[in-house]
């Protein structure tokens, strides 16, 4: 009877579910189209909009792969990236990676008044001034998103955006 | 015809094709999102990608990753962050997991966690450890085979209990349906919490109202001797505010009412309680033995709780005259043990009630209160000697908690009090507790540095001077466990430095506790290094101090254990020890975390620890007594006695005996231990597939104490009194000279005769108290004639027996001592007789410092930790609707010593399984299964033997989303 209880629960090797990274690639594909929502007004219509990918090299790749030939309205979508979040210059959207949770206070301290759109992987970042944080709820993946945060930035958003995330 | 039937034909053509047209048209199938590149996903609407994240159900796999592997985490660095990335050793158990292996209480979650070394005492009620080092010292009261080492925690405020110092959680108010998740840490941290926090914290954290989380849950499972019901509602107010209620009751019930029982000494069962308190002659003592009477019992036996009136132990008996006693076990005021146990079935009744608002006026401000009562009653480790292992524990707590986050400023506050009774019907455990917790902590940012500087407070107050006892004849107040009030607090600055830089994590942190008990500084440091070498390897090492507090029970202790009726001594008193060294531990650790796919997460650990300070309640000196009062008492019943006829000196002898007063102090200690602790921890988590989710963990430690002897503190007492050097034999020796003074003779034989007449008269009371105090009796006594000391027995006798007591304490004009009635009265008696009385009054004692004290030596190993213990688990979701979970505990065999001797417990594998059912999203049926294999051995000394046990239930969370 032990053995057989030890061998159900003994690991088996049916198969392994893909190794594709499912979060990176959510992450990337969400912060597209929330470049994609938001309204750039008084921005240069022709200039790059670029995306500052701060502290993940699997987000940085998984979009520079979706956004190859691919604009934001008539703007082509550059991607950087970056170790850190201090000085960082001439971005429309930043993106916070999880490794560089620690510096959100810098990052929305730098970025105060300017033009940008910060989103952050890490839950509960909007309370520290992103415009939008990545967050689980009851288990999905989702995002919350703060209106007040969005318009200090000087920027607005769609209402399909403002309604499919928790609004703070 | 033809005609018809193609027009038929036509017309249900067009209809089909109105119908499919009047159907939407789905877009996306399934199919045809998986078969998409990235590239493709990324050309769909921000609606369609949403679709299309439903439609794979990644939500599902997603929530398996973020559920086993992504957990945040906030109390390692007390930062939130990700457990991968955790610079301690973290693990996190989330509610669902909980739910998922079938925990019915917070303990029972404990069994999932590397390190935590759970077991079962009676049905609901646990012990619970991490990385073990508890009953050291060992041989002593069962007290210290409790955890004392973990500080615990609701929500980052500290609800230590600090009357006995040890870690009970079945006064928690919250159960599972509070709960989010059980952060716990393992390895020293005071720096980072405080003290306690010794081989860990544990942090449980209660979901907010404010999280986006199910309106109503409710929780019943029943099953073999066990219901529990849980209910939680909640409701979002405003953007800015929500509440939520909860309240949970939990019952369980024990195989049988009997109890263990424990003696120092081998107990014996009387058939009839007629023959507690008899002397015999050895050969009557062998005829109850043989015809039943006196039947043994073994320690670790379980009688019924009548039974216990009738257990006694043999010892000599008090008159000295070769015979032998049969005391009784219990002392007279509770020795019906149904006062102690109303209902002795029930192993666990607990209830509460809480409520909590959440209110956020912005990002950057919030508030949450929490508030609460509960009621626990629980069959527990006895706290003091008693002749059954358990004993019931009622708390009564009720509880207000304030946490406040404004901008970088967090400020916790908490109060809670109510009256705790560490052993229901015996008398002098009870007291009125309250607790006070602040603290105040500020997050400063520089660049990638992080400062949090802090500042704790910390205040315990007992109260037990109102506690008086009545067993039906009229109130008795007896003593209490501090007779007054006593109080432990304490207050801590502290600073947390915080700095990353690439993959490079340093954390150092001081905490400096200014304890009121001792009265001293206690610094902690940390400092830890975490390197993240890529996303799927993290190194970590750590060194961390931890203090544990002293505890009203070893500091403040004033507590007088009567033992009416039971052998020598009649009275042992417990005294705490203000200046007593705290345990102190030193721990250094190394981890390593593999992650190597977003599925399969391997965490390690080893560490190394030393620690001291250790201390446990120990005989001290004892004392027995003979007084004026006493030899006034024994005379008077020697003149009864004789009936006017010669007095029976060998009835004398043992009347006079039985008047001694005998007593012995225990205080507490500190024993010289060192102890020092190696270990090994691995953690497997593994979503095999979105099916099949298994874990395992295994640890493995040695504890070795060095400068160790088994102090055996029964085996001390029984020293003593009846060891060669004992009070026993040394008072029976120095009371023959009593003897033969009631046989009118001297020490030196001769015969104590004459008084001097011109002592009497007017002068004679200020003389009588010279005469009584100033040891010049003798000189005096032995120049009366006969005559004269006729006269002072006249002068005594009207004085007493007509006119009653005039002689009256004058301090100062008399001397400095009072003469008491009795004293005067022994006076009279000693004249009459012709003893010598100042031979009455004698004492003799026993100082530790004649204890043998036995060798010390190294390396003993300590085995009341198991040298190995882990568990494994897996959940298996066959189709949406069902979940099944199985998991197995294992913890090996651990021997404890105690007061009562050595109990060996074996290696104990315990396999429990469950089934869920989800018939609609908001209703969970669910089947469990505890200890399947029907193991009736303890997992814990002298508590139940628990076999297998069954429970149904369900589970409705209802969303208002």
């Amino acid at each position: 009877m032990r053995r057989l209880l030890a061998l159900a629960l003994l690991v088996v090797l049916t198969s392994f579910a893909a190794m594709a990274q499912q979060m990176s690639r959510l992450e990337a594909l969400y912060l597209f189209n929330f470049a994609k929502n938001t309204s750039w007004a008084g921005t240069d219509e022709d200039a790059p909009l670029n995306i500052a990918v701060v502290g993940d090299k699997a987000v940085a790749r998984d979009l520079r792969t979706i956004t190859k030939n691919k604009k934001v309205g008539s703007r082509p979508v550059a991607i950087l990236e970056s170790a850190s979040a201090q000085g960082l210059s001439g971005v429309d959207v930043i993106f916070l990676g999880g490794a560089k949770a620690a510096q959100i206070e810098t990052l929305v301290s730098e970025q105060a008044g300017n033009k940008v759109l910060i989103v952050s992987a890490t839950e509960g970042h909007c309370a520290r001034g992103a415009d939008i944080a990545f967050e689980l709820v009851r288990g999905k993946f989702s995002y919350a998103i703060s209106k007040g945060n969005i318009e200090s930035h000087g920027l607005s958003v769609t209402k399909m955006l403002l309604n499919n995330g928790r609004a703070l | 015809m033809k005609r018809l039937l193609s027009f038929i034909m036509a017309a249900q053509v067009a209809m089909v094709a109105v119908a499919q047209d009047a159907q939407p048209e789905r877009r996306l199938t399934k199919e045809a999102v998986m078969a998409m590149t990235i590239d493709q996903l990324g050309d769909l609407s921000f609606e369609d990608l949403l679709l299309a994240v439903d439609l794979l159900e990644v939500n599902s796999v997603d929530e398996l990753y973020a559920i086993i592997m992504n957990k945040s985490v906030a109390s390692a660095s007390k930062s939130v962050e990700s457990a991968f990335e955790s610079p301690l050793a973290t693990t996190v158990i989330t509610r669902q997991e909980m739910m998922s292996y079938g925990c019915k209480s917070v303990e029972e979650a404990f069994r999932l966690i590397p390190g935590a070394i759970v077991t079962q005492k009676v049905n609901g009620v646990f012990d619970v450890q991490l990385r073990g080092l508890a009953n050291i010292p060992d041989g002593n009261l069962l007290l210290y085979t409790e955890n004392s080492n973990v500080l615990l925690m609701i929500d980052g405020r500290v609800l230590h209990n600090y009357s006995i110092g040890t870690m009970t959680m079945e006064n928690l108010p919250v159960s599972i349906v509070d709960i989010d998740r059980i952060e716990v840490v393992r390895g020293a941290c005071s720096a980072l919490y405080g003290v306690n926090a010794v081989t860990g914290v544990i942090n449980i954290i209660t979901r907010r109202p404010s999280d986006s989380s199910s309106a109503l849950t409710v929780n019943a499972v029943g099953g073999t001797r066990t219901f529990i019901g849980e209910a939680r509602l909640r409701k979002r107010l405003s953007d800015k505010v929500a509440v939520a209620l909860t309240a949970n009751y939990d019952l369980r019930k024990r195989p049988d009412g009997t109890l263990t029982v424990v003696q120092t000494q081998t107990p014996w069962l009387a058939d009839d309680p007629s023959l507690l308190g008899q002397s015999l002659d050895e050969a009557d003592i062998a005829a109850l033995k043989a015809g039943g009477r006196l039947t043994p019992v073994k320690v670790g036996q379980s009688l019924n709780v009548e039974d216990f009136a009738r257990l006694a132990v043999l010892s000599p008996s008090t008159r000295f005259d070769g015979s032998t006693q049969i005391f009784p076990a219990t002392p007279l005021e509770y020795r019906d043990a149904t006062l102690c146990f109303d209902d002795p079935e029930i192993a666990r009744k607990t209830w509460a009630v809480n409520g909590y608002v959440d209110i956020n006026p912005s990002d950057r401000v919030g508030l949450h209160l929490s508030g609460g009562y509960s009621q626990s009653l629980a069959l527990q480790t006895t706290v003091m000697e008693s002749p059954y292992s358990m004993a019931f524990r009622e708390f009564k707590k009720g509880y207000v908690n304030a946490d406040a986050r404004l901008g970088d400023l967090h400020l916790l506050a908490n109060f809670y009090a109510g009256p705790e009774d560490y052993a229901v019907g015996r008398p002098g455990l009870q007291a009125d507790f309250k607790q006070f917790f602040a603290s105040a902590e500020y997050d400063l940012f520089f660049g990638d540095l992080n400062i949090r500087p802090g500042f704790h407070f910390q205040y315990t107050n007992g109260e037990d001077r109102k506690k008086s006892f009545d067993y039906g004849s009229g109130a008795v107040t007896l003593s209490g466990f501090f007779n007054d009030e006593a109080t432990l607090s304490a207050f801590a600055p502290s600073l947390r430095l915080d700095y990353r830089t690439g993959p490079w994590r340093f954390i150092a942190a001081v905490r400096a506790d200014k304890t009121s008990v001792p009265d001293k500084w206690n610094t902690s440091a940390q400092g830890v290094v975490g390197f993240k070498a890529s996303d799927s390897h993290y190194f970590r090492i750590n060194y961390g101090r931890g203090v544990r507090s002293a505890n009203m029970l070893n500091a403040k202790s004033n507590y007088r254990w009567q033992r009416t009726g039971m052998d020598f001594p009649s009275v042992i008193e417990f005294f705490g020890n203000e200046d007593a060294d705290l345990v102190g531990i030193h721990n250094v650790e190394i981890g390593y975390r593999f992650q190597p796919s977003q599925n399969l997460l391997l965490d390690a650990e080893a560490f190394y620890s030393f620690s001291d300070g250790y201390g446990a309640m120990m005989t001290s000196d004892a004392k027995a007594a003979t007084s004026f009062g006493n030899f006034y008492d024994s005379m008077n019943r020697i003149i009864e006695d004789a009936g006017g006829h010669d007095i029976d000196v060998r009835k004398a002898q043992s009347s006079f005996m039985a008047n001694i007063s005998t007593r012995s102090n225990s205080s507490y200690g500190n024993l010289p231990y060192k102890v020092r602790q190696i270990g090994l921890s691995l953690n497997v988590d593994w979503v095999i597939s979105p099916k099949v989710i298994a874990k395992l963990n295994a640890n493995v430690q040695r504890t070795v104490i060095d400068d160790y002897y088994l102090y055996n503190q029964a085996e001390a007492l029984h020293q003593q009194f009846y060891g060669e050097d004992g009070i026993i034999n040394n008072m029976v020796d120095g009371f023959s000279d009593i003897i033969y003074c009631m046989e009118g003779r001297s020490a030196d034989g001769s015969r104590i005769v004459s008084t001097d007449e011109s002592l009497l008269g007017a002068n004679l009371l200020p003389n009588l108290v010279t005469l009584s105090h100033s040891g010049d009796y003798e000189a005096i006594v032995a120049d009366m004639t006969p005559q004269a000391r006729e006269r002072l027995l006249d002068v005594l006798r009207d004085a007493y027996f007509t006119k009653g007591s005039y002689i009256y304490d004058k301090e100062g004009q008399y001397g400095p001592r009072r003469i008491t009635y009795q004293n005067s009265l022994a006076l009279y008696y000693a004249l009459k007789y012709g003893i010598d009385y100042k031979m009455a009054e004698k004492e003799y004692t026993f100082s530790r410092s004649q204890a043998d004290e036995p060798a010390r030596r190294d390396g003993h190993v300590h085995k009341s930790t198991p040298a190995f213990y882990g568990m494994a688990g897996v959940i298996v979701k066959p189709v949406k609707q069902i979940d099944i979970s199985a998991h197995a505990n294992f913890v090996g065999r651990r021997t404890y010593a105690t007061a009562y001797g050595s109990e060996r417990l074996s290696d104990r594998l315990t396999i429990n399984a469950k089934v869920d059912y989800r018939p609609v999203d908001f209703l969970t049926i669910f089947v469990s299964a505890d200890n399947l294999l029907g193991q009736k051995r303890r997992e814990f000394v002298y508590t139940d033997k628990i076999g297998a046990s069954f429970a149904a239930g369900l589970r409705l969370n209802i969303n208002h989303e």
